[in-house]
């Protein structure tokens, strides 16, 4: 069988912009027709995808995939981290959860197995692909982790993979980082190093070739493209958009719980114009907002005492609070959890209990019909449960048959994850905000593909020809 | 001829700063007379000394140090104003005209050797700081910051890189690698900041990294959230908002004046900026006016009559402006100078040496907020005064007077007392309808004292003080 040709992207350190290139990427070449498919071995990130069959993947690949226009796969990222503590990750293999290892238990895990899950499902993408991008992780050049790699040249190697090596050139020491990488690689993997790119730059480019020219001579590889600061409306990896106090008609806030995780739910209510969003850290002043949100946590007691000082500023805020998943069951007033009780926010009274779910799709029914929802109640929503909260008398909506979440006079909250992506739902708790505020509604704005944006963009600032020939099979 | 001592990074944000600032509290408690410098420096927030604006890490940095920041500690600051503009400060002073760009040597290294030259006769240790990359190879014509000052005095360089980003061991060789051959001399070894995890798996690394980089590793600093120490800009030990100002407060910027740190804390609160009040400003940009305590009555009266403040402070205080005079600033505000208060002052000698607890005894105002709370301070020379409310009360005697919106005392250090400081930054916020800060109030002077020290007993630990010392003595000769 024919094995689908591969292209790498490894980064100088973490953050360099890898998972946002691989994206644009993932676009232009599916646009040409190529089955694409994205990669990542070992993925440590706090936001998850759960597939039609409940399988559970990095939020990134399948964005990826989306970009891809292809169904996101297990395979895609074979090994998920979910942090809980600083020691502590929940670990995903191929979708499903295996439990919260400690870092030692993970270390032996991925020594016994660990490379042979990423073989296996890079195997199984090579064959239902035509092509498949595999983003590495941090640095390619730690060379005292190099023994336990399995997701940079590890997998380059047993993918065969040319490989584009991209360096952030927003803080400083771009050329420093590039050099360097390539110094302390091995030259059998400097030799897999076809190209270099430099990402989120911004200035005058003239102001930059000549020290384009110097790099491409000291290290003998061609810059194969120069990315502008691109700012699309596609999340980044694993790190929360920080957006400074930007002002909008209807601002809302989202905790910035210390663990947080599944963040990603309330970025729709940005397609909404006249919405900015903004994220709170606790102990920061709150600010001017119209509604305040509170998002999932991967650890909810250590998030609860962390807002321990907040706690009666956010009970005097006088503004919506919306809660999803853990951050639903924060807003109660007691909160079991594993036989032991913890005190909530206490914005609504009494208690509920957390309990384990296989993650799961869910189609969902509202059944609220007071304020906002009036004219959403019965309307059939999806979205996706990663944790159960069971516990309340005026429920959200139902889940099957299930009665799910809160609705009380200024307070709301669920377990299901993407509420706001069904854009009725999203729509309808905006305007209602902008009604407080006395603003006329808004409705929601048919956004252009943004893959579609940056796969222009990328087109642009990339050498589009070299790297199509590394891919056409040049080595 | 005073010895240097120059920290470089490998990127910005590695963490230099905190760095510099425990190693001049380091060499300040070894007895050495030890001050910060950094030529060019991009930032925000910026510091008040007596003689100008510098950047807010080297005023800390000199607070670590036990001495006065200058400006000439740092004698190039840029304030981004947003999309391109920026403002230059040089050597205290706003130049609105300065124009930097171009063959930025020709302007800017004369006044940075200017500066340096001064500072190397006062102290004899020199610890300076470097800015983003020193190899940004396209941009080396350019650079001011980095070798280009570190050439000037032939300082010995510690390369620092940031191990938490990743990446930390490719970037120190390739920087070493992109230095010309006279600059890759200067540098003495290499720093890894803000590491966390097992020492233990560290090791072969760092032993391939002083084989492949050329020079030994002369410390591992861990990351470490009880010191804050992850913050370039602000320490951590000030947490900035990073955006505008919400919150303006004006001090005059009177000649001979002093004890200006009475008004350095106010920064200390999120969106506040204080702002320098020289010639022909509008004063009714600022949310408060400090007339600060001067060594120079007459000077000083001269200044703000020739700027017509005294007319303008007569119809902010009628608005409601809250205005504080402190020292000699209260007696300038009183019936014999310039009438804003219908006090009558009495110039006297200090009545108290040393600290005192004063209580709060106005009752209106935004002091009013703070009744009955008692405050650590002390009296400069000040003056007896009759006519008003008193604004204290020290055991039992009156202290200053609060008429208004106007409030004067000879009390020192007020603003070091965080709740009385916040209850005047949210009584500011109040009238501007801003919701009041709600974070966590950073008590004074004490508290950064206490985490300089521990920065420094933290470098103790982890750098490799001898080679360092060895390095320090290697300075000017390459």
């Amino acid at each position: 069988m024919k094995l689908a040709a591969t292209l790498m992207i490894q980064g100088t350190s973490s953050h360099v912009g890898k998972s946002v290139l691989v994206t644009g990427l993932c676009r232009v070449f599916a646009r040409r027709g190529l089955k694409v498919a994205p990669f990542k071995g070992q993925n440590m990130a706090p936001n998850s995808y759960i597939t039609a069959d409940g399988g559970e993947l990095g939020g990134a690949q399948a964005i990826q995939a989306e970009a891809a226009m292809t169904e996101p796969l297990v395979e895609m990222n074979p090994i998920l981290l979910k942090p809980v503590t600083d020691t502590i990750a929940e670990v995903i293999v191929m979708g499903r959860s295996q439990g919260k290892l400690a870092a030692k238990e993970y270390q032996e895990f991925k020594g016994e197995m660990g490379l042979s899950v990423v073989k296996e499902a890079l195997k199984r993408l090579r064959e239902q692909f035509d092509l498949v991008i595999i983003e590495g992780a941090g640095s390619p050049a730690e060379v005292n982790l190099r023994a336990e790699d399995i997701v940079n040249m590890t997998v380059a190697h047993i993918a065969d993979a040319p490989v584009l090596l991209v360096g952030d050139i927003d803080p400083g020491g771009v050329f420093a980082y590039i050099v360097g990488t390539l110094e302390l690689l091995t030259p059998e993997e400097r030799a897999r190093i076809k190209g270099l790119i430099i990402n989120k730059f911004r200035g005058n480019i003239e102001l930059l070739k000549p020290g384009l020219k110097e790099l491409e001579e000291i290290t003998g590889v061609p810059v194969m493209g120069v990315v502008p600061y691109l700012s699309l409306d596609i999340p980044e990896e694993d790190t929360v958009p920080w957006s400074p106090a930007a002002s909008g008609d209807v601002e809302i806030g989202i905790m910035y719980l210390p663990h947080i995780s599944n963040f990603t739910d309330f970025h729709p209510l940005r397609r909404i114009p006249g919405v900015s969003l903004r994220y709170i850290r606790p102990g920061q002043p709150f600010g001017r907002l119209d509604a305040l949100m509170v998002p999932g946590s991967k650890n909810i007691a250590a998030d609860l005492c962390s807002l321990q000082d907040s706690k009666d500023a956010i009970k005097n805020l006088g503004v919506p609070v919306v809660g999803i998943g853990e951050g639903y069951a924060m807003l109660a007033r007691e909160i079991l959890v594993g036989g032991q009780k913890i005190p909530g926010l206490g914005l609504i009274d009494g208690s509920v209990e957390l309990f384990p779910l296989l993650p799961r799709r869910a189609a969902a029914r509202i059944v609220a019909d007071k304020e906002w929802l009036a004219d959403l109640a019965g309307l059939d929503i999806e979205g996706y449960q990663v944790q159960g909260v069971r516990g309340n008398r005026e429920p959200f909506c139902l889940i099957g048959e299930e009665a799910d979440g809160v609705a009380a006079p200024g307070v709301w909250g669920t377990s299901l994850h993407g509420l706001f992506d069904n854009d009725q739902v999203a729509l309808a708790f905006i305007n209602y905000l902008r009604r407080r505020k006395g603003l006329d509604p808004a409705s929601l704005t048919i956004q252009e593909d943004p893959y579609e944006a940056l796969a222009d963009a990328l087109e642009k600032a990339l050498d589009m020809e070299a790297i199509s020939r590394l891919v056409g099979g040049g080595n | 001829m005073a010895k240097y001592l120059m920290l470089q990074g490998v990127a910005s944000n590695v963490g230099k700063s905190v760095l510099a600032a425990g190693l001049c509290r380091l060499f300040h408690q070894e007895g050495c007379k030890v001050a910060p410098f950094k030529a060019w420096n991009m930032a925000l927030n910026s510091y008040m000394t007596p003689t100008g604006e510098i950047g807010r890490s080297q005023g800390i940095q000199a607070e670590a140090a036990g001495i006065l920041p200058t400006a000439d500690m740092n004698p190039l600051l840029i304030k981004p104003r947003g999309e391109g503009e920026s403002q230059v400060v040089v050597q205290g002073r706003v130049q609105e005209d300065l124009r930097l760009g171009g063959p930025l040597s020709e302007t800017a290294m004369p006044i940075v050797q200017a500066s340096l030259e001064r500072l190397s006769k006062e102290y004899d240790l020199i610890i300076m700081e470097g800015a983003g990359s020193p190899v940004e190879i396209n941009l080396r014509h350019r650079d001011v910051a980095n070798m280009g000052v570190a050439l000037l005095v032939k300082a010995p360089v510690l390369l620092v890189a940031d191990i938490d980003r990743g990446g930390a061991l490719a970037a120190l060789v390739g920087t070493m690698r992109l230095f010309r051959p006279e600059e890759q001399a200067l540098v003495g070894g290499f720093i890894l900041n803000k590491f966390r995890g097992d020492a233990g798996i560290l090791k072969p690394a760092l032993r391939i990294l002083e084989e492949r980089g050329g020079r030994p590793v002369l410390g591992v600093v861990p990351y470490r959230h009880d010191l804050l120490i992850d913050d370039e800009d602000s320490l951590g030990l000030e947490r900035t908002s990073g955006g505008p100002s919400s919150i303006k407060i004006g001090v005059f910027c009177l000649p001979y004046m002093s004890n200006y740190t009475d008004f350095v804390p106010l920064s200390r609160e999120e969106g506040v900026a204080v702002h320098y009040i020289e010639r022909k400003e509008d004063l009714s940009d600022f949310d408060a006016l400090i007339i600060p305590d001067t060594e120079n009555l007459t000077e000083s009266l001269q200044f703000l009559a020739a700027q017509d403040y005294p007319r303008q402070l007569a119809s902010l205080i009628k608005g409601g402006t809250p205005v504080i005079g402190i020292g000699r600033g209260l007696i300038i505000l009183g019936q014999d100078y310039l009438g804003l208060m219908p006090i009558k002052t009495e110039s006297h000698p200090p009545r108290q040496a040393g600290t005192v607890q004063a209580q709060v005894a106005a009752e209106e105002g935004w002091l009013g907020r703070a009744f009955g709370r008692r405050v650590k301070g002390y009296l400069g020379s000040g003056a007896k005064t009759s006519g008003a409310a008193p604004a204290f009360t020290i055991n039992g005697d009156p202290e200053g007077v609060q008429f208004g919106s106007v409030l004067g005392t000879s009390l020192h250090g007020l603003f070091e007392d965080g709740r009385l400081r916040r209850a005047f930054i949210n009584y500011l916020r109040e009238g501007k309808n801003l919701p009041p800060l709600t974070g966590p109030i950073l008590e004074g002077g004490q508290l950064r004292q206490e985490a300089y020290d521990l920065l420094a007993e933290e470098l103790r630990r982890s750098l490799n003080i001898p080679a360092i010392l060895d390095l320090v003595e290697r300075s000017g000769r390459g």
